[in-house]
């Protein structure tokens, strides 16, 4: 038996180094290209047809992860956060397609990879920091003194919000890595135990249910995740708009 | 004659560090307790609110799929922790 953690080996197919950067093609580009395709083609087909009234099922499908996004951000940041829509629904996308492509069998799970998560999440929270600045100016450092509390105490709470703030990309990223290692290594787990009880015809394919209940298991998680990581952003983003 | 490492000692040191590694994980998925517990009582005090208000199940149904999932994610810590310890 191979080891467990074979399903999140990188390949290397195509070496390409130049004198500044490292553009070797490996499994996370492929599948990069592919969250492309699919994604773009999902989103022509759905206007291939389009009509104002009515519409296909097509272009129900787009319409609602549309009303969905922007029914969370004016639900969480209200008006002014709807300059953020564009990159909250590709953020969105992003994140569902790559988990949902992880769940075929044999492919490879691109949010499984900490390097992945990590760069999405320390780019956002460096990215809405320096918005932040911009649209404040140096108030924005009001960010970290809780209002309401006596003067002696001030001092241990400025570090505590520092501390949290500095620590929300770290969590941010292993959230999401954490919940797609688990449940792969968990489906992984179950499904050489269901081959292995093969040989006793007597259980018959009560294994095969199990992962099937497993594997709608991780579907949910799929989507939940998304939403969670979108969700959470969506509240690091009211957390700079309102300033406490 | 004194220096001379014999193939027993080297096997039971080896013996002694994979034992290690496998008390070890098993010890660090301790930490999932207190990740169901805290699971159970998001949907506990879910299904005690609804109970009380039927009409607020959408917005308490997102409070508690939000919740759901940071208390897990601190349980798949500690997961991750026992995998590391057993594979690494």
């Amino acid at each position: 038996m191979k080891s467990l953690f074979e399903q999140f080996e990188i390949d290397l197919y195509c070496i390409i180094i130049t004198r500044f950067f490292d553009i070797s093609i490996t499994t996370i580009t492929v599948y990069l290209g592919l969250l492309m395709v699919i994604v773009i083609g999902m989103y022509k087909v759905s206007l291939y047809k389009a009509t104002i009234i009515g519409g296909n099922n097509w272009q129900h499908i787009g319409e609602m992860i549309y009303e969905f996004v922007v029914d969370l951000i004016i639900e969480q940041v209200g008006k002014p956060g709807i300059l953020f829509f564009p990159f909250i629904m590709s953020l969105f996308l992003f994140v569902l397609t790559l988990n949902v492509m992880g769940l075929i069998p044999l492919s490879f799970t691109v949010t499984g990879q900490l390097l992945v998560t990590f760069t999405l999440a320390i780019t956002i929270m460096i990215g809405i920091t320096i918005w932040g600045f911009r649209i404040h100016g140096i108030k924005f450092l009001n960010i970290f003194v809780p209002s309401g509390i006596e003067p002696w105490l001030l001092p241990l709470l400025v570090f505590i919000e520092i501390m949290s703030y500095v620590l929300r990309p770290i969590s941010l990223a292993v959230r999401l890595f954490a919940n797609m290692l688990a449940g792969h290594l968990l489906i992984h787990i179950i499904g050489v135990a269901a081959i292995y009880l093969m040989q006793f015809y007597f259980i018959g394919i009560l294994p095969w249910i199990c992962v099937i209940a497993f594997m709608f298991l991780e579907l949910g998680i799929a989507f939940l995740q998304a939403y969670v990581f979108v969700l959470l952003t969506l509240i690091y983003i009211a957390n700079i708009i309102n300033l406490h | 004659m004194k220096n001379i490492v014999k193939i027993e000692q080297l096997e039971l040191a080896s013996a002694v560090v994979e034992l290690g590694k496998k008390v070890g994980a098993g010890l660090a998925a301790i930490g999932l307790t207190g990740a169901g517990a805290g699971v159970g009582i998001v949907f506990a005090a879910f299904i005690l609110a609804v109970g009380m208000n039927p009409n607020l199940r959408g917005e308490l149904f997102k409070l508690a799929m939000l919740g759901f999932a940071l208390s897990e994610a601190v349980g798949l810590l500690a997961l991750m922790m026992s995998f590391l310890i057993l594979y690494s």
